[in-house]
């Protein structure tokens, strides 16, 4: 047994299934966990009977006080409540499935280049125009070009090639990077330089509501498509020839599977800029849990990767008066947590 | 062999680049029968194997399922009439033998439906017919070569396919899971499967083949009864190795080469007793 | 071979010249905001300045020698924002770029300025250009008398010493004025106010903790910090809850006002907006106009108690008497809103 298995080793039996049925609930428990936290204290009365005050009306307790609990509540902690999860689901179901395709699992959702994409696109929006829509839309069109120009690349030398495909994904990373660089460069170093780079640090301290109820639907569509897509990609990594065999197009599944994946990573990007680590861990982490079989993990990847992310997001904004960017918290609390499962791993090694 | 062939390759030819790989070749597999495609390395074996699963496209020739153009059938249906058991190669993930298994139902489901219960149920039954359903939960990684040969044929089983194309299937197995793998072959036609297996070794043919095909440079030299084909001569032809073909007591027959360091010394007796009565 | 090194044996000679030339013209040693001692011609004809290049022009256009600047602006200054550092320079359209974009200096071009003094407010880039024989004074305004000193030096270099006292002496006067009129104020009375930059979610500059108590209302941010920017949640805002909110863009107006987030807050409700004015440069950072952003916060929050005091009129006498120029009235109504 190489040592790559050996990093894959978790309990494939159904006894490490039923872990997954326990996610829900603790995904609800989390989300009204975080909506009580926060700097703008709202005692815990209050709190309890909001539900109640909502939908029957204020009884006792002066309006304005209401009003600004509701907006503190439903305006500002909800959207990012939801943000947090829909990113943490889609990044975790993207980055198992990208490992699936790519039979490695060093991979993450960033590696075909969407993540170096997007954030070259908010920051040449932001250099040139700085509209918050053309920001966001910049950011999602680049995502999808970078990972277009690595397809591209990779079909110009050999179509269905992984490896090409990878290194079409380094090129592409690697050209959004530098003109990310030159926009950095080009821009007011007092005024445009700060906001670009507290926009790419990753942040959902400025999560938009409305952002949020467009592109609710589209990503749960994105992570909804993966998982139909898992046992395709369970077939894929056996091999191209065996997949061919057994009736399925391998190519035309990858595509599929980047197409959906790329789409939900970009859509991440547009929300909160862009946040490391989750697509990398969360998927082993699951692994471990489950097993291999990418019919379970990739829905249990996306219940895993929204609650980490919930519990991140509560940390970075509550630790400290001041907010910690989120994705300086995903990779302090991440590379812990790696070591933690290599080190589990390990003991499959002896 | 009277009846139709359920599998069928007419004239192809398949060219890599500039570099031809299969020229004209002609087969034919039928029902119930075990056949071995032998030739040397870089004869064509594992293409000629790929085109007949259509995994790759001759450029002149055609290939017939059923009768049918390969080209012509959707690629699910070909699933389930053909199944592909490839090479031992390593595996990144630990699926479990039972998820391996699974996977041959694939062809039978679409985008939208996950695997039902029937499908579980062919799965077992194919474990059970290879006799490894104790290795069910185990992960395939962690499986011996052997067993690792015999899940991949229990997911050929659950593909409900007839046709089994294998490519080098005992390579990699020690010399018992060889023999007793052939054994297992034999006993599959003799259940009405259809059999094309890739080999290096003329004895493997000798014991479990009822047809032989000869493949040299892309050509198939011969085709025929294992009893037409495998002769010392055809054999000498396609390894340029000199060989005898040798019928053993209780109806085994096999293949010696004539190797070049010769012994004269008895098997069975001891080598002591050799010296002392020199 | 022998072409290299006769060039560079010649660059040798000229620059031992040059720099014989230099100790040849009389020099007296300042003391720099920074504590370094540095040696500057008496008689300073020619200036550069790099970094927060608006920020050091202004400060030079307050002594009235704004022609002694050399270098131009850089690309991130020549937006319509900054448009009055030519309006009050006009010499500076044509000079040469010396700061590129992201801070990047072109020392070909610098030398070939010969600047007397070069003013900066980056230690790190004062002790670069030190070592390559520049005369660097290294400015500071970040402490709430940092101006004091600043002009001071500066009117000492430029021998405009009576100017900078003047100067002194009239930002002393009318924060004096500014605390007369709000004596006695209860601090019930005092406004809370917020400065804040929407895009990074921060109250960029510690200086403003300082002119909004001075004008008579309360920082929302002032927790007797140390470091220049606070960073905050929304969640915070809706804490603090400010009566008056004041943002660094006048574009920023309506997105505050609009935002549905906001819509409980003191200051949003009572649609108490405002865009920071900006002049030579906007008025809510350390910039030689404090004293009238100290006159407008103080008028935006107690009006009743201003209201002997024209800000337009104070407006137009102060760039005449330092800037030496007269604002139409169009010109300052610009400056209040915020140079959109």
């Amino acid at each position: 047994m190489t040592s790559r298995t050996a990093i894959m080793h978790g309990s494939g039996s159904p006894r490490g299934r039923r872990w997954i049925w326990v996610l829900p609930p603790l995904l609800v428990m989390a989300a009204a966990l975080s909506m009580t936290l926060g700097h703008y204290a709202i005692p815990l009365d209050e709190l309890l009977t909001f539900p109640w005050t909502a939908m029957f009306g204020t009884d006792g307790l002066s309006d304005s006080r209401y009003r600004e609990t509701q907006v503190v509540l439903m305006e500002i902690r909800l959207p990012r409540i939801i943000a947090a999860m829909l990113i943490g689901a889609s990044l975790g179901a993207s980055g198992t499935a990208y490992q699936a395709l790519f039979r490695n699992p060093l991979v993450s959702p960033g590696l075909l280049g969407v993540l170096a994409g997007s954030s070259f696109g908010a920051a040449l929006a932001m250099l040139l125009n700085d509209h918050w829509l053309v920001v966001q839309i910049s950011a999602f069109a680049f995502g999808l070009l970078a990972v277009g120009l690595a397809v591209v690349i990779a079909t110009i030398y050999r179509a269905d090639s992984l490896l090409l495909l990878l290194l079409g994904g380094i090129v592409s990373s690697g050209l959004f990077s530098s003109l990310l660089s030159i926009v950095k460069y080009l821009a007011d170093p007092y005024n445009q330089l700060p906001s670009i780079i507290f926009w790419l640090m990753g942040r959902l301290s400025t999560v938009d509501a409305g952002a949020v109820k467009v592109l609710a639907v589209p990503m749960c569509a994105g992570i909804a498509a993966l998982i139909l897509l898992s046992k395709y990609l369970n077939v894929l990594s056996l091999g191209d020839d065996e997949a061919h065999s057994l009736g399925i197009n391998p190519t035309r599944i990858r595509i599929a599977v980047i197409l959906c994946a790329t789409f939900i990573s970009a859509l991440t990007v547009v929300l909160a800029g862009a946040i490391g680590w989750v697509g990398l861990i969360i998927p082993h982490i699951t692994r471990l849990l489950v097993g291999p079989d990418n019919e379970v993990v990739i829905p249990a990847s996306a219940a895993l990767g929204a609650l980490f992310l919930l519990l991140v997001d509560d940390l970075a904004r509550n630790l400290f008066p001041v907010e910690i960017p989120i994705g300086v918290v995903t990779e302090l609390i991440g590379i812990p947590v790696f070591l933690l499962v290599l080190h589990r791993v390990r003991k499959g090694w002896a | 062999m009277g009846m139709t062939a359920i599998l069928e390759a007419q004239s192809i030819s398949f060219r890599y680049g500039a570099k031809e790989i299969l020229q004209n070749a002609s087969i034919s597999l039928y029902r119930s029968e075990v056949v071995c495609l032998l030739g040397p390395n870089g004869s064509g074996k594992s293409t000629l194997l790929k085109v007949l699963l259509g995994l790759l496209r001759c450029h002149a020739g055609q290939v017939l399922l059923d009768g049918g153009l390969l080209t012509e059938r959707p690629r699910s249906l070909i699933a389930k009439r053909m199944a592909y058991v490839p090479q031992l190669h390593m595996h990144s993930f630990p699926y479990s033998v039972f998820d391996i298994v699974l996977m041959g139902r694939l062809p039978y489901r679409t985008l939208w439906s996950p695997y039902s219960e029937g499908d579980r149920l062919s799965a077992e039954v194919a474990l059970e017919q290879l006799r490894i359903t104790h290795l069910k939960d185990r992960p395939y990684t962690d499986l011996s070569g052997g067993e690792r040969q015999l899940t991949l044929i229990a997911r050929a089983l659950a593909q409900g396919a007839k046709v089994l194309i294998m490519d080098e299937p005992v390579t990699g197995l020690d010399y018992g899971n060889q023999i007793r793998l052939l054994e297992q072959l034999v006993r599959l036609a003799a259940e009405g499967f259809s059999v094309l297996m890739s080999t290096h070794f003329p004895d493997h043919a000798l014991w479990a083949a009822d047809r032989v095909i000869l493949l040299k440079d892309g050509c198939v030299v011969e085709q025929g009864t294992t009893q037409d084909v495998m002769t010392p001569t055809n054999l000498e032809a396609m390894y340029r190795v000199p060989v005898e073909v040798t019928t053993v007591g209780g109806g085994h027959v096999c293949c010696v080469p004539k190797f070049k360091k010769t012994v004269s010394y008895e098997i069975g007796r001891k080598s002591s007793d050799f010296s002392t009565s020199q | 071979m022998i072409l290299r090194f006769t060039g560079l044996l010649l660059c040798l000679v000229a620059w031992i010249c040059s720099s014989q030339v230099t100790a040849a013209t009389p020099t007296r040693t300042v003391r720099d905001m920074d504590g370094r001692a540095v040696v500057v011609p008496t008689d300073v004809q020619r200036i550069v300045t790099l970094g927060p290049v608006p920020v050091l022009n202004s400060l030079v256009f307050a002594l009235g020698k704004g022609d002694t600047i050399m270098n131009g602006l850089p690309p991130f200054a020549r937006t319509p924002r900054h448009r009055f550092q030519t309006v009050f320079a006009p010499l500076l359209a044509d000079r040469p770029m010396v700061q590129g974009p992201g801070m990047d200096i072109n020392l070909e071009i610098l030398v070939h300025l010969h600047p007397d003094v070069v003013l900066t407010m980056d230690r790190g880039l004062a002790q670069q250009l030190e070592r390559k024989g520049f005369a660097v004074l290294v400015l500071a305004w970040r402490e709430r008398n940092d101006f004091r000193g600043t002009m001071t030096l500066l009117g000492e270099i430029f021998g405009s010493e009576a100017t900078a006292q003047e100067y002194l002496d009239y930002v002393e006067n009318r924060i004096g004025l500014v605390t007369q009129a709000l004596r006695g104020l209860a601090d019930g009375q005092r406004p809370k106010v917020l400065f804040w930059n929407l895009k990074t979610m921060t109250q960029p500059h510690r200086i403003a903790d300082w002119w909004i108590a001075q004008a008579g209302g309360k920082s929302a941010t002032d927790d007797g910090r140390v470091i220049e920017s606070v960073s905050f949640s929304m969640e915070d805002v809706l804490r603090w809850n400010p009566d008056i909110v004041i943002v660094s863009a006048p574009n920023e107006v309506d997105q505050v006002l609009q935002d549905s987030r906001l819509r409980t807050v003191s200051a949003i409700v009572r649609k108490r907006v405002y865009s920071i004015p900006a002049g030579a440069h906007p008025w809510g950072h350390r910039t030689v106009e404090q004293p009238l952003t100290v006159l407008w916060a103080a008028n935006l929050f107690h009006p009743d108690r201003m209201a002997h005091m024209d800000l337009r009129k104070e407006m137009k006498l102060f760039y005449e008497r330092f800037f030496h120029y007269s604002l139409s009235n169009r010109q300052i109504d610009d400056m209040l809103n915020g140079l959109p």
